[in-house]
């Protein structure tokens, strides 16, 4: 559960002015399952290769050639854009439900480690970050919907 | 049936997942997370069949099934569990149904993929062609496949008629 100001935020105001805001608003019924699926394969692709390929860095698979599998890497990259965009659309449409949501707000500190990491593996590679990071995100992202108010569930 | 799912959610286990404590979101969670890392495992599988990767030999891909058949059994038992939890609301859903089946087919071709195209001898040149043709249509079924258990399976929130034995869903 999390607590929101009793008035919007001008942030707020403007992204529920907004023609996306209202895009969601007016079709959400079929069209915020469809993204939530979009966003459910999106994370698949990213375990799915980074997942896979952070598997064979911490040593499974040690026959295969990490440089040779890091080319399903830009799957998982795409699969993560996939999510940021359909992430930038959820927010859209319930920006009060994400920003004050302790879940979500931990998931993006995650994908923001994620991402430094990601950048700083190709310099000095952390074993096991990526991996935790990710799991760590689809964690926080599956529970942000339990701490919703109870109404809005 | 109404009956028996009735009394199975009155059981002390199936009360105590859906009730306020975090039972439910903690395995809901783990078997969202299993379903990405079987679909996602399955899906790299397939891009290597269908030509990403190929510096790494496709035979060596099945060093990865482990993770499927790891994460497949935890599945199961976070699957009961929730059933276990809603078993009226899943039954009653037939997007259910569809998911189960597919996860089925999903395995099956995990399974086809491994005795006929990771395990093919390459050495035998005649059948060579045979075995890439094989391989692609068996992959392209396969991401297919995985893709439609996520999508029934996250589409199962959006569909259900009953909640409970009693309980209407709220669509």
């Amino acid at each position: 559960m999390f607590t929101e100001p009793l008035n919007p935020e001008p942030w707020e105001l403007w992204i529920r002015a907004s023609a996306l805001h209202h895009f969601i608003s007016a079709y959400g019924q079929w069209l915020w399952p469809a993204l939530q699926s979009i966003h459910y394969l999106g994370f698949s692709l990213l375990l799915g290769t980074v997942g896979l390929f952070d598997l064979r860095v911490l040593g499974m698979a040690r026959q295969i050639a990490p440089a040779k599998l890091h080319r399903l890497i830009p799957f998982g990259t795409a699969g993560f854009f996939v999510n940021l965009t359909t992430g930038v659309i959820f927010f859209f449409g319930f920006p009060e439900q994400y920003f004050y949501n302790p879940s979500f707000q931990l998931l993006v500190t995650f994908v923001m480690i994620a991402g430094v990491n990601a950048a700083l593996f190709y310099v000095t590679p952390a074993y096991g970050t990526s991996l935790s990071c990710w799991i760590a995100v689809l964690v926080c992202g599956r529970l942000i919907t339990f701490f919703r108010p109870p109404v809005l569930h | 049936m109404e009956g028996f799912f009735g009394w199975l959610e009155h059981t002390d286990l199936s009360q105590f997942i859906r009730g306020g404590s975090f039972a439910f979101p903690l395995i809901l969670t783990a078997h969202v997370l299993g379903a990405g890392f079987i679909a996602g495992t399955g899906s790299a599988v397939a891009f290597r069949l269908l030509g990403v990767a190929r510096g790494v030999p496709a035979a060596l891909f099945e060093r990865f099934y482990p993770v499927l058949w790891g994460v497949l059994a935890l599945n199961i038992v976070s699957g009961l569990l929730l059933l276990d939890a809603y078993p009226y609301k899943a039954f009653t859903n037939p997007l259910f149904y569809v998911k189960l089946s597919l996860v089925a087919l999903g395995v099956y071709l995990a399974i086809r993929i491994r005795d006929g195209v990771l395990r093919a001898p390459v050495w035998q040149m005649t059948s060579r062609h045979a075995v890439l043709a094989n391989a692609k249509i068996l992959a392209s079924l396969s991401l297919a496949c995985w893709a439609g258990v996520l999508i029934a399976g996250r589409l199962l929130a959006y569909t259900y008629k009953w909640l409970l034995v009693g309980v209407p869903g709220g669509f």
